[in-house]
């Protein structure tokens, strides 16, 4: 617990910009000022003597590159006569600059630091040294030899020496808030790189996502020092890697942030690429001069062109008015806000207490990407949302027309089989009672018809008139009450014309084509197959029958009468038999006139399905 | 004059008709006039003074439906037959009739002889019944549920034969020949399938009205 919120207070220390405050270690003592002695690099080592030339120097110190300087070793006399109890320890905060060698030494001896590593690591990292002392010994001595490269200048800031516990806290705050802190934004950050990865495999197309990837692990490269004590690659090429780094970040995050405003910049695209390449050829090992001086010349160049980019791209997020873009090029402004910051405290323009900043700035990028992530996902369910919205409202709107469309139709459909109804019942009027009552007038006007035949005549007009309307009854395709309709109406005239009738009608399927037009056909048929038995056949008896054949329904009208001349058998037929087959024809029926010994049978054959019936055209209807 | 012959009440509203139907009982050999009415009101005056054996309705009546003095002639006069006067084609009419108790029905273009001779098959437990009607019956009865609720009449498998044989176009003789039994017993199965549909109808409009909440049981 108390670690954690230590780390804690460290890390609000450091992301507030602030030096290490000592408010926590009352004891440890803060030296401001220390002795100095410089000795060329080029004689042998040893401790100089305490008498020697050495003069107060204040710390911070800043010294300034010397070109065509020699390497030396500058001796740092540390004093402190406060008393301490107990082990004592040194902590330095910040040492940085052209160094290649430290050694600290206390009572002639060498003292072991907590420093490991490189020299080029050390520029960010803080020290411990642990002080021995003699037992009754109250007042503190440390020696520290730093080997500088003149060319290159250095800094030292305030050492702090206290108990040995106090300074180890101190040392091991800034070692939270500088290396261990910066770690896990790293890696954090290399986390949602993975997740942005994720996306771009799931979307290959969205390459902004992959760019993103790659951002975070130059992010990772970047940062590489935070995790390691010695060099990967030999320490010149991980100085390289080091700075190369940040410019394929800047690059990447660039490049990523365009796709996000979906524009190019092509010339810009370039400018970044020289970029990069000026970089990492400026910055090769031994090529160009020392890696503390070209790094700093490509820090510059990278500030630069980060400021014209950035301004694009800000420029960019406002004309768009698109919040993922303007969030992204806040956390750049931030960024390049604390680049400039620790470029200004690697050159020590600023004060050298200060923390290096730039490695926080990833939370920066971190945020805006989740922003925007966050944003296309929240969008993405409101899309869905709202499509599902739109696609119901679709499907109502499209339902709807297609039942308007189905209304209209059936409408249409109603009409035509109004109109069809008509023509047919006008056509049954016409052929059926019109021309019977016609005639029949014609005759009584002449004087030529005696009562009875009128009767008959009328008669025949009432059951012509009661089969249409049975013909309507519906029946639902049941031929055998269709059948037995026709004998409950015309059954009497038969028993009273001195016919027998045998009935017999077994059980049928229904026919679903049997609409009532098709059943007036059919007991218009069977009506003229009675009336002609009844008139020409002098029969006693009749049979209907009927019998499934060949997947048919056979409907049968036997008599015992005389038989047919064989010329109406053979289909040329009187007017009425040609009346049936037309009738017949026009159910899709098939009509078969048969002899027998004695007599005749008619066969309606009629088909158990089918196609759907064309229209009948109106001038059939007024054909015959 | 002593109370011989089948009763007659008739209740139609075109003069002509009515006029003719009066001559055929009075004239008709065993059938008496008890009455005619030509309108709804007067139909009821006429069924609360008389009490028919037969009663003649037509259904289209100008003060209101002939079905109401169909109904109120079964409440008053269980014994009486009712029977609906109806033009040749009117068969959903008819069914409408038989649900609310009629025994039979004839149709108005019947000839005289024809028309007396159906009171008295009428009155003697006889009903007439077309193929169309029988058809409708056998759908009327199907049963919906596996289960017919209680109180709801069902066709015993005898009826539900003859109404067959009936949709059919078998005339009473032949189906009494088929079935073995005599015409005249044919005609009363009919008659009692009339009577089954009644109460039929009766019981479901009551449990539809319970559904509905029309009715409190």
């Amino acid at each position: 617990m108390a670690l954690v919120a230590r780390c804690w207070w460290a890390a609000a220390l450091a992301l507030a910009g602030l030096a290490e405050a000592p408010a926590a270690a009352a004891q440890a003592v803060r030296i401001e000022t220390v002795e100095l002695l410089v000795v060329p690099a080029s004689g042998e080592f040893e401790v100089p003597a305490a008498d020697a030339a050495w003069s107060p120097v204040a710390l911070p110190e800043i010294v300034r590159h010397e070109p065509g300087g020699g390497p030396v070793w500058r001796w740092y006399r540390i004093r402190s006569d406060a008393s301490f109890e107990g082990p004592v320890g040194l902590y330095v905060p910040r040492l940085v600059g052209g160094i290649d060698g430290l050694r600290y030494f206390a009572g002639g001896q060498r003292l072991q630091t907590s420093r490991g590593g490189y020299g080029m690591s050390w520029w960010n990292r803080p020290e411990f040294v642990q002080i021995p002392r003699a037992p009754r010994e109250r007042s503190i001595e440390v020696l520290m030899a730093v080997r500088l490269d003149t060319r290159l200048g250095m800094g030292l800031a305030p050492v702090w020496v206290g108990p040995s516990e106090e300074a180890a806290t101190l040392y091991a705050r800034a070692e939270y808030a500088r290396v261990i802190l910066p770690q896990t934004i790293a890696l954090a950050l290399l986390m949602v790189g993975a997740l942005a990865a994720a996306y771009w495999l799931a979307r290959p197309r969205e390459v902004a996502y992959l760019l993103f990837a790659l951002a975070t692990v130059t992010w990772f490269v970047r940062t590489l020092h935070f995790w390691v004590d010695e060099p990967v690659v030999g320490e010149a090429w991980h100085v390289w890697l080091h700075v190369n780094a940040l410019t394929w970040l800047m690059a990447l995050v660039y490049a990523y942030a365009f796709r996000l405003l979906a524009r190019r910049f092509g010339w810009v695209e370039v400018t970044l690429l020289v970029l990069v390449v000026v970089v990492a050829v400026l910055t090769l090992p031994d090529a160009f001069g020392h890696p503390f001086v070209v790094s700093t010349i490509a820090y510059a160049l990278q500030s630069a062109i980060a400021v014209g980019v950035t301004v694009l791209i800000t420029l960019g997020a406002l004309q768009r008015r698109d919040p993922d873009v303007a969030v992204l090029a806040a956390s750049l402004w931030l960024n390049l806000a604390l680049g400039v910051h620790d470029l200004l405290l690697k050159e020590m323009l600023i004060d050298i207490e200060r923390v290096y900043l730039l490695p926080y700035g990833g939370v920066a990028i971190f945020a805006a990407f989740l922003y925007s992530a966050q944003r296309r996902f929240l969008a993405a369910i409101e899309g869905i949302e709202r499509s599902n919205v739109e696609l119901e409202a679709r499907v109502h709107e499209r339902s709807e027309q297609l039942q308007a469309a189905f209304a209209r139709l059936r409408g249409l459909e109603r009409e035509r089989a109004q109109a069809e109804e008509r023509q047919r019942l006008l056509r049954e009027m016409h052929d059926g009672l019109g021309s019977s009552l016609m005639s029949s007038l014609a005759l009584v006007e002449q004087g030529r018809m005696d009562i009875a035949s009128v009767s008959q005549v009328l008669r025949e007009c009432v059951d012509d008139l009661k089969l249409t309307m049975d013909s309507m009854e519906p029946i639902e395709g049941d031929l055998a009450t269709l059948l037995a309709t026709l004998r409950y109406r015309l059954g009497r005239r038969l028993e009273g014309a001195g016919l027998a009738l045998r009935w017999e009608v077994g059980d049928l399927p229904a026919l679903p084509w049997l609409d009532a037009a098709a059943a007036l056909q059919v007991l218009r048929i069977l009506q003229e197959a009675l009336a002609n038995v009844v008139k020409h056949a002098q029969a006693t008896s009749i049979t209907v029958s009927t019998v499934l054949e060949d997947g048919r329904v056979k409907v049968c009208v036997d008599d015992d009468g005389r038989g047919l001349p064989a010329a109406s058998a053979a289909g040329a037929g009187g007017r009425g038999l040609r009346n049936m087959r037309r009738r017949a024809e026009e159910i899709g029926a098939q009509l078969a006139i048969e002899p027998r010994q004695p007599g005749t049978r008619v066969a309606l054959l009629l088909p158990r399905e089918r196609e759907p019936r064309v229209t009948a055209s109106p001038d059939r209807a007024a054909g015959d | 004059m002593a109370a011989t012959g089948i009763a007659v009440a008739l209740v139609e509203d075109d003069d002509k008709f009515r006029l003719a139907l009066c001559n055929v009982v009075s004239a008709a050999e065993g059938l008496r006039l008890l009455g005619a009415a030509a309108t709804l009101v007067e139909g009821r005056a006429l069924l609360a003074r008389e009490s028919p054996d037969v009663l003649l309705v037509d259904l289209e009546l100008p003060d209101g439906s002939g079905l109401a003095l169909i109904e109120e002639a079964r409440r008053q006069h269980p014994e009486c037959d009712a029977m609906v006067v109806t033009v040749f084609g009117d068969e959903r009419n008819v069914f409408r009739a038989l649900e609310a108790g009629a025994t039979g029905y004839l149709l108005k273009d019947m000839a005289g002889p024809e028309l007396a001779d159906h009171i008295r098959r009428l009155h003697a437990g006889g009903s007439p019944i077309s193929p169309v009607i029988a058809r409708q019956l056998l759908q009327r009865f199907q049963p919906i549920a596996p289960v017919p609720a209680s109180g709801v009449p069902a066709l015993s498998a005898r009826e539900q034969a003859v109404l067959e044989l009936i949709s059919k176009g078998f005339t009473f003789d032949e189906i009494a020949r088929l079935q073995e039994v005599s015409s005249h017993t044919v005609s009363t199965y009919v008659k009692r399938i009339y009577a089954k549909l009644q109460v039929r109808s009766k019981t479901e409009a009551v449990y539809e009205a319970t559904k509905l909440g029309l009715l409190r049981t």
